[in-house]
């Protein structure tokens, strides 16, 4: 006999002489029968193990997508035009997504500023100072145009609003030059917007302009200085008579799609008249003789 | 070449009948037959209480799991499914009850002197075996203290064990080997195997 069997011949004798006999316990106690199968405490682990690992995954799929929704997610869209136009796009955190240049001249401006993650204010600040830097803002008539996009129109309203007092605080420009307004989602706008190379906020400012005054091409519009083209969106006339026309007639149905409906806007954006929000230093109607229908209904202005 | 010498070495296995516990014992019970749970208490007895030993470390609490795996089998034997392991099912029982009963007391970790003298049942028991069993319950793992007792108890052969308790033949034959040589060494320390 090897020592494995020794070792087992004596743990098997030991055993037997200490197996309780409880069959007289058991036997004939009553028991309640179960109703569904007894789940061992093993897959009942497992299963606890499975539901914790479901709520892990859970909760970092809830994270990703919060993460994803506060810093990730475009919540609103921020349109400056001072011609040229920029695009910044922030979370909801109010941190700037990206930074895109909307026209040829925009380029410079934006190019070099390093805006990832940094605040509005902050990237305000530097694109401003670019806007500065590279001529724009210099001039008495300059003017600037803020269009806020944001689902939420409140939403929009409470950032047009606070991007205008920023913009305020940097240029020292004045309300009086400082334009802004908000735009829902509309395809239509954007797509003739893009066509234009303009951003969505002057396309809608010049659709409104053209709104009031059909004989201006849309061309024509999209080069006109902010203030001016705001003048016109709020069915003002000009501020001096055009002499000719800056290039041929702009055709919808020929270089761009036929204008939509006007989108909604709201907030302190380009309204019709009579109470325009903002004023020109030279709004004041002594400055025109001429009604509205004398400047522009010379035919002569449009003979080719 | 060893590990077939383990499984099949009928030489090694002890001299006894293994436990062959029928599946209709099962189905029979779960109707209420009494004969039919004398009979598988009488085929399932020694073993069943050598695993709970294994599993508990000690007389007391593997007597009081004895009664209960019996009470769940009754009240359950009616929801069995044959899947060919009547005895997998009822070591799942008993596995499951000691699992809940040392979550329960944490009885092992509190053991002082007199609860280590309790892990025997009172009554003769010759000196030498007693302190060999001392030694597999104390210093061997879960897991090997289970297969060398059902082994060595109930003549199951490895392979059985295997199938018995659910675990892969290769962890069966390395946990028996290993169990069996740390016991080896264990007991001829103590001066207990020359």
């Amino acid at each position: 006999m090897n020592k494995n069997e020794s070792i087992e011949q004596s743990l098997r004798r030991a055993v037997r002489l200490q197996v309780p006999d409880v069959y007289s316990r058991v036997a004939n106690q009553p028991v309640r029968k179960d109703i569904e199968p007894f789940v061992p405490a093993a897959a009942k682990r497992r299963s606890g193990l499975a539901w914790s690992i479901a709520a892990s995954l859970m909760s970092l799929a809830l994270f990703v997508f919060g993460a994803w929704f506060m810093l990730l997610r475009v919540d609103s869209t921020i349109d400056l035009d001072v011609n040229p136009s920029i695009e910044i796009q922030i979370n909801r955190l109010e941190r700037v997504i990206s930074l895109q240049p909307i026209n040829e001249d925009a380029i410079p401006i934006v190019s070099g500023i390093g805006y990832r993650n940094l605040r509005l204010d902050q990237v305000l600040n530097a694109v401003v100072g670019s806007m500065y830097y590279h001529g724009y803002l210099e001039s008495p008539e300059s003017a600037i145009l803020i269009t806020v996009d944001n689902n939420d129109s409140q939403r929009a309203s409470e950032l047009e609003l606070s991007v205008t007092i920023e913009i305020d605080k940097i240029t020292r420009l004045g309300t009086d030059k400082i334009f802004s307004q908000t735009v829902g989602a509309s395809p239509a706008l954007a797509e003739m917007a893009e066509r234009l190379g303009v951003s969505r906020g002057l396309m809608q400012l010049i659709l409104e302009a053209q709104h009031h005054h059909p004989q201006i091409s849309i061309m024509d519009l999209s080069r006109m200085p902010i203030s001016e083209l705001h003048r016109l969106a709020q069915g003002l006339p000009a501020s001096a008579p055009l002499e000719e026309p800056l290039e041929e007639p702009f055709s919808p149905g020929k270089d761009l799609p036929a204008p939509a409906p006007l989108p909604e806007t709201s907030g302190h954006g380009p309204k019709p008249p009579p109470e325009p929000l903002w004023h020109f230093p030279w709004d004041d109607d002594d400055l025109y003789e001429d009604d509205d229908d004398d400047l522009y209904d010379d035919d002569d202005l449009w003979d080719d | 070449m060893l590990l077939f010498a383990a499984i099949f070495d009928q030489d090694n296995a002890p001299s006894k009948t293994p436990v062959h516990l029928e599946e209709g014992l099962i189905e029979r019970i779960g109707k209420d037959d009494p004969t039919a749970f004398k009979t598988f208490y009488d085929t399932i007895n020694e073993t069943l209480y050598a695993y709970l030993l294994s599993l508990t470390q000690n007389h007391q609490d593997a007597e009081d799991l004895l009664q209960e795996t019996y009470l769940r089998v009754r009240a359950s034997a009616h929801l069995y499914r044959p899947k060919g392991k009547p005895l997998a099912w009822v070591f799942t029982i008993a596995r499951n009850l000691a699992n809940m009963h040392h979550r329960g007391a944490s009885r092992i970790q509190d053991l002082s002197d007199e609860d280590l003298e309790n892990r025997f049942a009172h009554g003769s028991m010759d000196a030498h075996d007693r302190l060999v069993l001392h030694s597999l319950l104390e210093d061997l793992e879960e897991k090997q203290r289970s297969i060398i007792l059902l082994h060595a108890v109930s003549g199951f052969k490895l392979v059985e064990i295997s199938r018995h308790l659910e675990l892969p033949l290769s962890t069966v034959l390395s946990s028996y080997n290993r169990g069996l040589r740390k016991l080896r060494n264990h007991l001829h320390i103590k001066g207990i195997l020359s």
